[in-house]
């Protein structure tokens, strides 16, 4: 089953799951970031050649370019949890292949190593590496040990759909299937209404029930697993 | 459509990950839908090259990426059937491709080529067959909630890595035309500014490399968009979902019916309240399934029974532990080649074609006066023998070195409590147990026994032990040593003989009288000392 994840397990049993993020969303964050960049820079070299002019305000200006090349992202994914401004606004992080927060090691390697996948033109290599690796890692994310993932998003739970008395489960479901049958209930009056009756029907062997009644019971269930039923 | 063989999850997630899993689909699926790319898609670049003046060329890549939509469909036929489990070669689906252009020329005019999301509404066309009104319900549902715009970023997103491909492929070129001091990525383009010719040609190859890289990467990714849409839309993950949890409760009702015959009903119901919540998921085919063997051969090799009661009693246990919930065997049905794979003619051939070489009528020796053919044998053979007298005159080394990688841990100074340090045992173990059983220090006197056996076997014959063994396991390790034939069956029974002794004495305190411990003893003299069986730990 290809789910687009990268399973890690903790010692502690618990698998977490980190979404790699492609080579478009990286491209439109890079091009988010550059264009940053270039405005940062435009403001600050104007403004040092006005205040300083001439050779000191020149050399001044030449130091700025220099570290917005390249201190701003090394800076920015230490210091802001993995995220350039570009990243954190299309909702991106780097971290390290284990999930960790990326350090300055994995960072200064990965961005350093930007020359490479700028070869041999406008970042060559990087997209080639990106297309072929299977959790679309550049090349200074490979020899870095990091990779860009999609941060995740605050669920926010809808409520249950209706007002259902709970009722106990027919038989003990296990904890994936517990989670499937409220993930359903939540999500099922937004399929068409010819759709939740199948649907319905083909929970027959659970409820006993068919159509809209069946759906009932579900939703009877579910109330019985997170006890928020309305009165 | 199966959903059951689904092969990825279509849980509703973001739409940059669901166009993120078509560049999972596709690298699973590259084969065949780049070779079936490919083999028009080359055939239409040469064509064009050779049928074009060099001067309009450039038309000829307008006119391969105005053709685009043509080509997106063989992708999208391969995909959509792979990604139901459905295997497709791309030689079926080059056969089925003039069936699926239907609709070309409405997908080649007005605003749809240039369309940037056009491949998220291609399946509506191609794979649901909708036309008309319901066509344009069908497309506004799918593009609905942002999906549409993801499809057209994505879209855009692919022509501009088509351009840095090309861009990335010219500056390949300058690389290799430059010296090294004046390296310039964009070199080639400046030093051939004035040749519109040359510029044209590449221009049509980088295109046609780069546009025939990212073109299926836009259909898998958009396909994948669509696909998680659907589900999306009309719940497909819970009707998977739903399905499997059907399935679970009748393979769990027909167990549990089969169990209910047998066992006492309380029994039953305890058992799958408690250990239902462990139960791992089975087929609902694992119901009919045979035994398997390392099953029954357990139940054989158990002594015969006392009485019928023990019989019953053995029956029912054996249903119980044969049932969906407590068996540590699984049942699948699975697909299996019927015949295993033949050799590749190619893998000898290069053999064949040097012993030709060597013989045949076109070999070296052949037109010159002497068989030189005869010399090269010779000269071959003695090669081969010095070869061989090296390996043996350096045996000794090359064996030290072997040995090396075949080390082994020490064993552990301690088994069963006992100290194996052959450096504690007196040098006549049987005369000091002798002794001490004369001496009345029975227990001492069968504890140096057992003590000096251990510390042989890991010691002098090199019997694998671990520090938590038993006296059973370290047996069984006796067993296997033996069955290997790293140890005489005269140190294997000895040791059987000694343990047997220890454990009636230490754990039944059944003792044995002098005869039997002096023969016990004469027999161990022979079983644990003979230096000529002796194996180099």
């Amino acid at each position: 089953m290809l789910d687009g994840k990268l399973h890690l397990s903790t010692p502690e049993g618990i698998t977490l799951a980190l979404t790699p993020a492609g080579a478009a969303r990286r491209g439109y964050a890079w091009f988010v970031d550059l264009l940053l960049r270039g405005v940062l820079s435009g403001v600050a070299v104007g403004g040092l050649l006005y205040a300083f002019g001439g050779r000191a305000g020149y050399g001044l200006a030449l130091i700025v370019f220099f570290l917005m090349q390249w201190a701003y992202p090394v800076v920015f994914e230490v210091f802001s949890n993995g995220m350039t401004p570009g990243k954190r606004w299309l909702g991106l992080q780097v971290l390290r292949e284990d999930g960790l927060p990326v350090g300055w090691r994995e960072s200064a390697l990965r961005n350093l190593l930007r020359v490479v996948d700028f070869l041999p033109m406008l970042y060559g290599v990087g997209l080639a590496s990106m297309l072929i690796d299977g959790q679309f890692r550049r090349v200074g994310d490979i020899v870095a040990g990091t990779l860009v993932v999609y941060r995740d998003r605050r669920v926010r739970r809808l409520p249950l759909p209706v007002d259902a008395t709970p009722r106990p489960l027919p038989f003990p479901l296990t904890p994936e299937e517990q989670r499937a049958l409220l993930d359903m209930v939540e999500r099922v009056r937004a399929v068409p209404p010819q759709r939740q009756a199948e649907l319905g029907n083909l929970a027959q062997p659970l409820t006993g029930l068919t159509g809209e009644a069946s759906l009932q019971r579900l939703f009877q269930y579910a109330a019985g697993l997170t006890g928020e039923a309305k009165p | 459509m199966q959903l059951e063989s689904l092969q990825i999850d279509v849980r509703p997630g973001s739409h940059w990950a669901a166009i993120d899993l078509g560049q999972s689909l596709l690298r699973r699926y590259w084969k065949p839908v780049y070779l079936a790319w490919w083999v028009p898609w080359l055939t239409l670049s040469v064509l064009l090259w050779a049928c074009l003046p060099a001067d309009m060329l450039p038309w000829g890549s307008l006119a391969m990426w105005w053709l685009r939509p043509m080509f997106d469909r063989l992708p999208l036929y391969i995909l959509s059937r792979e990604v139901f489990g459905e295997p497709v070669t791309a030689w079926q689906a080059l056969r089925a491709w003039p069936h699926q252009l239907r609709g070309w020329a409405r997908s080649l005019t007005w605003w749809r080529p240039i369309m940037a999301g056009r491949g998220l509404y291609v399946p509506v066309w191609q794979l649901e067959g909708a036309r008309g009104k319901f066509a344009t319900q069908r497309r506004r549902a799918l593009g609905a909630r942002g999906a549409y715009g993801t499809a057209s970023w994505f879209g855009v997103a692919c022509v501009h890595f088509t351009l840095v491909l090309e861009m990335a492929l010219y500056g390949l070129v300058s690389f290799f035309l430059a010296s090294p001091e004046e390296m310039n990525p964009a070199g080639f383009l400046v030093t051939y500014a004035n040749n519109p010719q040359l510029l044209a040609l590449t221009g049509h190859i980088c295109y046609t490399l780069a546009d025939g890289l990212i073109g299926p990467v836009y259909v898998s990714g958009c396909f994948t968009l669509y696909l998680r849409r659907r589900a999306e839309l009309e719940g497909w993950d819970i009707e998977l979902s739903l399905r499997r949890m059907a399935e679970r409760l009748a393979a769990r009702s027909t167990a549990l019916r089969a169990k209910s015959a047998t066992v006492g009903k309380t029994l039953a119901a305890a058992l799958v309240c408690s250990l239902l919540w462990f139960a791992p998921q089975h087929d609902a085919q694992a119901a009919g399934c045979p035994t398997p063997d390392f099953v029954t051969d357990i139940r054989k090799a158990r002594p015969p029974t006392h009485d019928a009661s023990q019989t019953a009693l053995r029956n029912d246990l054996d249903a119980v532990l044969s049932s969906d919930e407590l068996r540590n065997w699984q049942c699948q049905t699975i697909w299996m080649p019927k015949k295993t794979q033949k050799e590749k003619p190619g893998d000898y051939a290069w053999l064949e074609k040097f012993f030709r070489w060597l013989f045949g009528d076109g070999s070296p020796g052949h037109h010159e006066g002497i068989n030189l053919g005869a010399v090269k044998v010779t000269l071959i053979a003695l090669l081969v023998i010095l070869f061989a007298w090296l390996l043996w005159r350096y045996r000794g080394p090359l064996g030290q070195l072997l040995k090396v990688a075949e080390r082994r841990p020490p064993p552990p100074e301690e088994i069963c409590g006992f100290d194996i340090r052959p450096e504690t045992l007196p040098d006549d173990v049987p005369a000091e147990v002798l002794a001490l059983w004369r001496a009345g220090r029975t227990r001492e006197a069968l504890a140096l026994l057992y003590r000096a056996t251990v510390s042989r076997l890991a010691h002098d014959y090199a019997v694998e032990l671990m520090a938590g063994y038993t006296e059973g396991d370290i047996v069984a390790a006796c067993v296997e040593a033996r069955r290997v034939g790293a140890l005489p069956s005269l140190t294997e029974s000895g040791c059987r003989q000694v343990t047997d002794l220890w454990r009636a004495a230490a754990y039944a305190a059944r003792w044995p009288d002098d005869a039997t411990l002096i023969g016990i003893l004469d027999g161990w003299r022979s079983a644990f000392t003979a230096p000529a069986l002796k194996v180099a730990a």
